[in-house]
This record gives C-alpha cells, sequence and structure tokens, in this order.
C-alpha cells in the first residue's frame, strides 16, 4: 500500500542541516521510547521528554492530519515511516571559511529547495584554509568555487607576470 | 601515481568511506567510476575498484592499514599498471612493482604495462612444436612439456613441487630464457628460500620473483599471478621465450574466495564465488604459444595447486585441470618411499607435450612407460607374497635401476641429451645382461664434464642427432656406448 507522504512535509521541510536531522531523529527516538513504555503514558506527557519545538512541530503534524495519538499501531506507523523519509534526504556538502549563521543557513537552504526541490539537507563544514568561497560536493561531483583555489589557478597560470611584477 | 589533489582537480569527482572491512571498501559518490579503474584515498592509498551499483562503489584496497569512514576517495581515470623492464632482473618485488626486500640502487621502470589485458584470440596462436627442457628425466623423457604449454603441477604440500619448480627455472635460465616466479601469499622464509637457492646457483639477476607474504594484504596478494604474467607478456612481445611458475594459485583462490565473502558475493561451491573458474582461466589463458612481430614466442605456464591428501577431486584443482594442457602429479606416497621427484606417471598427463617430440625421444618415452606399468603391476603382484618367477625377479630389477635413473638431487638439472645417451647405456646394458650400473654414483660429475668439455658434449649432441630411432641408439651404445662414457668420466 503506497503511504501518503504529505502528512510529513512540515516536518521534513523543517530540516536544514545533518546536524538538526541527527538531532531530530534522536528525538523521535527518546519521544518513542517515552510513550511505548507504559501503555498508560500518553502523547501530552511523552512530549515532555523531547524539546519544546520539536513537540510543537510533531503535535501539529498529529492535528493538521487528524491522528488519534491514543491508538499506539498509527503513532508507530507514524514514527516509522518518518524516520524512513529522513533517511532518504540527500546531502549537499558544504565547505565554508566561515561558520554561517542560522539565517544564512536558511537563505541557502531556500535557495537550494526552489533549485532542487524538498528532500535535500546541507552538511555544512568549515575549513578557514579555503579563504572565501566555498567548496560543493553533491552527488559525488566536487566543485571547488574557493578563493584559495581561484589564488593558485592565478599563480599557476600567470606565474611569470606575477615574478616580473617584483622584478 | 599523482596525488589526491591532482586527481580531485582533474575529475571534480569524489567519494567517501561508507563501510570498510579489510580489504574491502565501499564507497558512496563517484558517480561516473569504472570497473578495474584505480582509486586514491586521501590518505595516499590506493584501491580498485571492484564493482559498484548506482549507490555503492565497491573498492579492493591494496595496503594493510584500516581506512576509517569517511576518508575521502578519487578517481584516477587511470586503471591497474605494472612496472616492467629489464631493471626487474635480479628483484624481489611485490605486484606493484615496489621492491620487497632492500634492495641497492632498484629504480622501477618507466615503462608501465596494464595488468588486465585480454588473452590474445586463435589467430595470435600457433601449435606447440618445440620441447620445454626441465633437466629432470622424469618429465623431459616420461612426461615431456613444450614451449606454451600450461603444465598443472599438482600434489600435496612438501612433495617437492616448488622444488621441480626451482630446477625447471634453473636449466631454463641456463637457456637463455626469461623465467618469472611467482610467490603467493609464501611464508617470507620460503621467499627467502627460493631468492638463496637462485643465488647459489648464480643465476639470482636473471630471474624476477614476484611475490607476497602471507601476511601482506589479500588484495596485493591477489593481484600477484597478473602483475606476473603481465611482466611475462612485455618479455614475450620483446622476443623473448618466457617461463612462469605460478606458486600457488589454491592459495590464490583462497585470496579471492575471501575478497568475494567480504564483498558480500553469493558464496558458491565450498564457499568460493561464481567467478573462480573466470578468475582463473582469464590467467591462464593469456599463456600460450604465440606468433608475434619478433617471430614464435612462448608464455609457458606452471601453475601449481595444492591437493589435501591426495585429493585430485576437489574444486579447484578440478577446474584447474580443466584449463591446462596437462599436469604433473606429485605422489606423497612416492615422497614418502623416497623417489625425488615424486612424479606419478600413471596420474600425469601431458597433452601436447609429446607432439613436441623426436621419433628417438618418443620411442624412449614409449619404452620407459611401457616398462613402468610392467614394473608397477609386478610390484603390486610381489606384495601378496607369492613365490615369484626369474622373469619377474628380473622385471623388478631392472625397474629398481630405471627408477633410480629417473631419481634426482634438489639442485641437480641434466642435459636432455646426456639424459637420452645415459637411459640408453642403461638399456643397452640391461638387454646385455650386464649387471653394471652404467653411470655409477657420480651424476653430479658427468654433467659437469658434459656442461664444461665442449668436444665431448659435442660427440655426445652428434651421436643422437644421428640416432632416429632408439633401436638406432642401443646399436650405436652396443659399439662405441664405453667409450662415450668414459670421455664422459675422465
Amino acid at each position: 500500500m503506497k503511504k501518503d507522504v504529505s502528512m510529513y512535509f512540515d516536518l521534513i521541510t523543517s530540516l536544514k542541516t545533518t546536524q538538526e536531522v541527527i538531532s531530530f531523529v534522536s528525538e523521535i527516538d527518546a519521544l518513542a521510547l517515552a510513550f511505548f513504555k507504559s501503555e498508560k503514558t500518553s502523547m501530552e506527557k511523552a512530549l515532555t521528554s523531547i524539546s519544546v519545538n520539536s513537540a510543537n512541530k510533531i503535535m501539529q503534524a498529529f492535528l493538521k492530519n487528524n491522528l488519534d495519538t491514543n491508538n499506539r499501531a498509527v503513532v508507530s506507523g507514524f514514527f516509522e515511516t518518518l524516520k524512513e523519509l529522513i533517511k532518504k534526504l540527500k546531502t549537499i556538502k558544504l565547505v565554508l571559511a566561515f561558520d554561517p549563521t542560522n539565517k544564512v543557513i536558511e537563505k541557502i537552504h531556500s535557495f537550494v529547495k526552489d533549485i532542487l526541490g524538498i528532500g535535500y539537507i546541507l552538511d555544512i563544514e568549515v575549513s578557514e584554509d579555503i579563504l572565501g568561497g566555498a567548496i560543493i560536493i553533491f552527488n559525488g561531483k566536487y566543485n571547488d568555487f574557493t578563493l584559495k583555489k581561484k589564488i593558485e589557478d592565478t599563480f599557476t597560470l600567470k606565474n611569470k607576470d606575477i615574478l616580473q611584477l617584483y622584478k | 601515481m599523482k596525488n589526491f589533489k591532482y586527481y580531485l582537480d582533474l575529475t571534480s569527482e569524489i567519494g567517501f568511506v561508507e563501510e570498510a572491512s579489510n580489504a574491502i571498501v565501499h564507497l558512496s559518490g563517484l558517480p561516473k567510476v569504472k570497473i578495474n579503474e584505480i582509486v586514491v584515498f586521501e590518505t595516499g592509498k590506493i584501491g580498485m575498484v571492484l564493482s559498484f551499483t548506482s549507490k555503492i562503489v565497491e573498492v579492493l584496497v591494496f595496503s594493510k592499514e584500516s581506512i576509517s569512514h569517511g576518508t575521502k576517495v578519487v578517481r584516477t581515470n587511470e586503471f591497474l599498471q605494472v612496472p616492467v623492464g629489464t631493471e626487474l632482473f635480479g628483484r624481489v618485488i611485490d605486484p606493484l612493482g615496489n621492491p620487497l626486500t632492500t634492495m641497492s640502487s632498484y629504480k622501477k621502470p618507466e615503462k608501465l604495462r596494464g595488468i588486465n589485458s585480454l588473452p590474445p584470440g586463435i589467430l595470435a596462436r600457433k601449435t606447440i612444436t618445440r620441447q620445454l627442457e626441465t633437466g629432470i628425466p622424469a618429465v623431459d623423457l616420461v612426461m615431456p612439456l613444450g614451449f606454451g604449454q600450461r603444465e598443472l603441477v599438482i600434489g600435496d604440500r612438501k612433495t617437492g613441487k616448488t622444488n621441480f619448480l626451482m630446477q625447471t627455472i634453473l636449466t631454463q635460465v641456463k637457456q637463455k630464457r626469461i623465467c618469472i616466479y611467482a610467490a603467493i601469499g609464501k611464508k617470507k622464509l620460503d621467499i627467502k628460500d627460493a631468492e638463496d637457492f637462485f643465488k647459489k646457483n648464480k643465476i639470482f639477476d636473471k630471474i624476477i620473483i614476484v611475490a607476497t607474504g602471507f601476511d601482506d594484504p589479500i588484495g596485493l596478494s591477489f593481484l600477484v599471478p597478473f602483475s606476473a604474467m603481465t611482466i611475462s607478456e612485455y618479455f614475450r612481445d620483446e622476443g623473448y621465450d618466457v617461463l612462469l611458475a605460478l606458486d600457488d594459485l589454491t592459495t590464490h583462490a583462497k585470496f579471492y574466495r575471501e575478497i568475494s565473502l567480504l564483498g558480500k558475493k553469493f558464496p558458491g561451491r565450498s564457499s568460493y564465488p561464481g567467478d573462480i573458474f573466470y578468475t582463473h582461466a582469464k590467467l591462464l589463458e593469456r599463456a600460450g604459444n604465440f606468433v608475434t612481430e619478433k617471430g614464435e614466442k612462448a608464455i609457458t605456464c606452471l601453475p601449481v595447486v595444492e591437493t589435501m591428501q591426495g585429493d585430485l577431486s576437489g574444486y579447484i584443482q578440478t577446474n584447474i585441470m580443466s584449463m591446462t594442457d596437462g599436469h604433473l602429479y606429485f605422489d606423497s606416497d612416492l615422497f614418502a618411499k623416497g623417489r625425488r621427484p615424486a612424479i606419478n606417471p600413471f596420474l600425469s598427463v601431458t597433452r601436447v607435450g609429446k607432439q613436441t617430440q623426436s621419433i628417438l625421444k618418443r620411442d624412449i618415452n614409449r619404452e620407459i612407460l611401457s616398462f613402468l606399468t610392467i614394473y608397477d603391476k609386478m610390484q603390486n603382484f610381489s606384495h601378496f607374497g607369492a613365490e615369484l618367477s626369474e622373469s619377474s625377479k628380473v622385471t623388478l630389477a631392472v625397474g629398481e635401476k630405471v627408477i633410480k635413473f629417473l631419481g634426482q638431487g634438489p639442485s641437480v638439472t641434466m642435459p636432455i641429451n646426456l639424459q637420452m645417451l645415459m637411459f640408453s647405456m642403461l638399456w643397452n646394458n640391461i638387454l646385455q645382461n650386464r649387471n653394471i650400473d652404467p653411470i655409477g654414483g657420480d651424476v653430479n660429475k658427468i654433467i659437469e664434464t658434459y656442461q664444461a668439455k665442449s668436444d665431448a658434449s659435442k660427440i655426445i649432441d652428434q651421436t643422437i642427432a644421428e640416432a632416429k630411432t632408439f633401436n638406432d641408439m642401443l646399436k650405436t651404445m652396443k659399439e662405441k656406448g664405453e667409450m662415450l662414457l668414459s670421455s664422459l668420466k675422465s
């Protein structure tokens, strides 16, 4: 039977980086553990075991899709499908020369969403060695748009001219 | 080989290690990777692509150190190549051309040759017509081999297989042929022993040893026979006849089984992968007698296979038997009885060797084989403890002499003409009912004299050339056998 994945749309699109994904998945595990620990535990009580932000997002997803939080089979299925979909997210690795703020990450992610659509997350690595610009690694393709590379290429191509300047 | 950064700039593709288990590493990324392509890890290690799916690339690594998850990898757009050239003579190298032992003044050859070339087709091949001399009467006279023949050397461990290879290499090097010894996953001590044997016989600077130890990376051990075959092909194309000894393919099969099981390939019979036959056949098909630009040149291949308690029906054993042009069976029972070499002529086969023989050699071959058959039957009969007739006693006594003639010390090699002369003398004495041992105890001295005294050897060679059949030879022996022998003993 084909699963209706639209109910996970908001949750999935809210994830922007690999770090967010890792912490969100661990929160789902913690929530599931708290909820299924005892049959008497309600969803509201279990949600207190994770961050408020994540708890709100998950609760909203339940309410929006009219899911019965008391039905343990429904809740279990919801979590399993959510984790499966998260596993399918594709990673775009970015190497930047600076530590990006949340605003910058949001901007980059929305740019990716506009170009490629949903289902992509950013794996950001900070390396001051590249001086500026970025390295983008996606689907095994490596693209170096760094200042370091530009300078190196310039030195290789115009080595003689540069040395001439110092004569 | 350039560094990681060079290939990253060149291909603009990158992969990451997702899973590593011993010699096999699974990668993500590298969308345009090809089978057998070389990949370079950011740590400087190299590997070869074995297979890939849309998500995962399977790589065989050529180093022992473990590779951690997340390590970056680049593809090179290059295929595995081995350095080839005369610089390799007198060297013990690994399959990538690196020295295995500390060697002064070793410079890796600059010429490179692809390791995975396809075997030449039928039009490039020629019928085997030239006999390959091993220097061992039990082979040259009884189970002859030809140039370009692939003859399996099979038997239990410690039955003298490697020793046979050493003797054959020794004979061939003396005849100015290129000899390559491939030691696959051997003990370091065994490799050293082989090296010492060649050094002791002063031929080390004329041969090439491609080897890996049993504790070397399995990826490297897997490459040994392919690398040795590539070097052989180079020398063949340079206009030389090459002798290649692969010691041994059972170990190679075990390494390939390990690689395949780690690579999660479906195990088949005895847990070997389904393509083990293909792997070995692809290798052995590269040997043969070829028509090259420089004339008829051959790669004679002697693969070794080990049996367990004389069982010839094992999977790898029967596979390689079906790929080769015969086999020499080293019998552990004969070895225990003191026969050296312990080749069992009744269980050995040479499919193309006999076609290389002259009429005289074929006559001798027939004579020995038919006599050995009678002798063997007689021996079995004598086991019953029955009273033997006079003729049976004679057969057994003559048989002992023939067996003694076919026996040989570990580093003794006898030129084929001398073998024929000796056998003819022995047979002549037997026919004339003379109870004399024509050779005596000092075989080494006779061989030395034959090799040193060109006038004596010339006369013997001429005598052999003049004799058309074995009967002619016996006649000659009757007339001047004693004279020829005394010229060698003096």
